[in-house]
């Protein structure tokens, strides 16, 4: 049985059974928070003042409606994990920046968890058999929850095996792999140009309306790759981000890769 | 229905009730065997169905908290002593995708641990 992350454990804790339950300002009461903030804030995106038991979280005004809500979740991850710390990243922070990166990848875990918590998600996911740009929207609906963040949730959660991978113009692409697919299997930085996320970053073309197979060397600079197909649907993710699931269709591939393809 | 009914209905409930209570824990094994039931699988269900009704009771009395809150209006700043708000072991602050703070979020800041210590002072006030 799959152990029930730190946000999961809360959910439950307060009853939570649906998307509907996921009730923000009452679940940050129940912690003691006295108030979330919609202000202006220049130094971040978002930010939590605690002291003893109580804290008032703030949240940039001027950021869309899904980020703050994700905000406002991140956040409550730092006070629900890491009461009593001090946590301030900057770039340019030396030194303690890596534990600093640490929590704040666990407060994002955290926020994934509670908007989107997997215990409710995974119900929902197995019910489709593909995972598609169409059954992100559908699941994502009732969770107010980003494309992006239910495209991430959803990797990990539905049965065969994906992977979201992220591009840009300016950095080398990252990715999220599902369950049953190796870490060690990195987009390349060139994309191919027959990929409809190398012509949405280059040739202004829109969300790609389905899923279609393409050749995995598009995708995956390895030896052998030719020999694979996977499929590829891509869509914006904001600030200049497309968002690519990868469904790997061939099961021969993810062996291949196993055994250090 | 008449009260008449109602007051045998609630003896009925009552009889049912001091039965299950006065029941040896071989009895109501027995009873469970008899309906063909699992007496591990009731006492999981029953078991859930606790932790869930617990889980709503505190999912809604933090809601009550929240609305007792919003009609009490927005808390007014009033200046606290310095010793009383800034206690550095019982602080905590976090802040995403931090950059450099601008004098307003000081302020801000400041004006947070505030109203924190001022609300803190009220519940105390009102225990």
């Amino acid at each position: 049985m799959r152990r029930l992350s730190e946000a999961e454990v809360l959910l439950q804790s307060l009853g939570v059974e649906a998307a509907e339950d996921i009730d923000l300002p009452t679940i940050a009461c129940h912690l003691g928070v006295i108030a979330i903030r919609e202000r202006r804030l220049d130094g971040c995106e978002a930010r939590v003042i605690g002291r003893g038991g109580n804290a008032i979280i703030s949240v940039n005004a001027s950021s869309i409606k899904q980020r703050r809500r994700f905000s406002v979740c991140h956040e409550l991850g730092h006070w629900h994990l890491h009461r009593g710390e001090t946590l301030y990243c900057k770039s340019a922070d030396i030194g303690d920046r890596d534990v600093a990166h640490a929590k704040d990848k666990q407060a994002n875990r955290f926020a994934a968890d509670l908007l989107l918590p997997p215990y409710i998600v995974e119900r929902m996911a197995y019910a489709y058999r593909d995972l598609t740009v169409r059954v992100v929207d559908e699941i994502r609906a009732p969770f107010t929850a980003s494309r992006s963040a239910t495209a991430i949730q959803l990797v990990r959660l539905h049965p065969k095996p994906a992977m979201i991978a992220f591009s840009t113009s300016t950095r080398r692409p990252w990715q999220i792999p599902g369950p049953g697919v190796p870490r060690s299997l990195s987009v390349r930085p060139d994309l191919g140009q027959d990929t409809w996320a190398f012509n949405m970053l280059y040739a202004g073309a829109p969300d790609q309306p389905h899923p279609r197979p393409i050749r995995a060397e598009a995708f995956f600079e390895r030896r052998g790759a030719e020999r694979f197909r996977v499929t590829e649907q891509s869509f914006a993710a904001g600030d200049g981000i497309v968002a690519t699931i990868i469904g790997f269709t061939d099961p021969k591939m993810l062996e291949a890769c196993a055994d250090g393809w | 229905m008449s009260d008449k009914e109602r007051k045998e209905i609630r003896q009925l409930q009552d009889a049912l009730i001091d039965q299950v209570l006065e029941a040896s824990d071989e009895e109501l094994l027995s009873e469970l065997a008899e309906d063909g039931l699992d007496p591990d699988r009731e006492a999981e269900a029953m078991g859930v169905e606790l932790a869930r009704a617990a889980g709503k009771a505190r999912m809604a009395a933090a809601r009550s908290r929240l609305e007792r809150r919003a009609l009490r209006g927005k808390t007014r700043f009033v200046p606290a002593a310095n010793d009383d708000v800034v206690d550095a072991r019982r602080l905590t602050m976090a802040a995403r995708n931090g950059s450099e703070q601008s004098e307003a979020d000081v302020i801000s800041a400041a004006e947070d641990l505030r109203e924190i210590a001022q609300h803190q002072g009220k519940e105390e006030a009102d225990r």
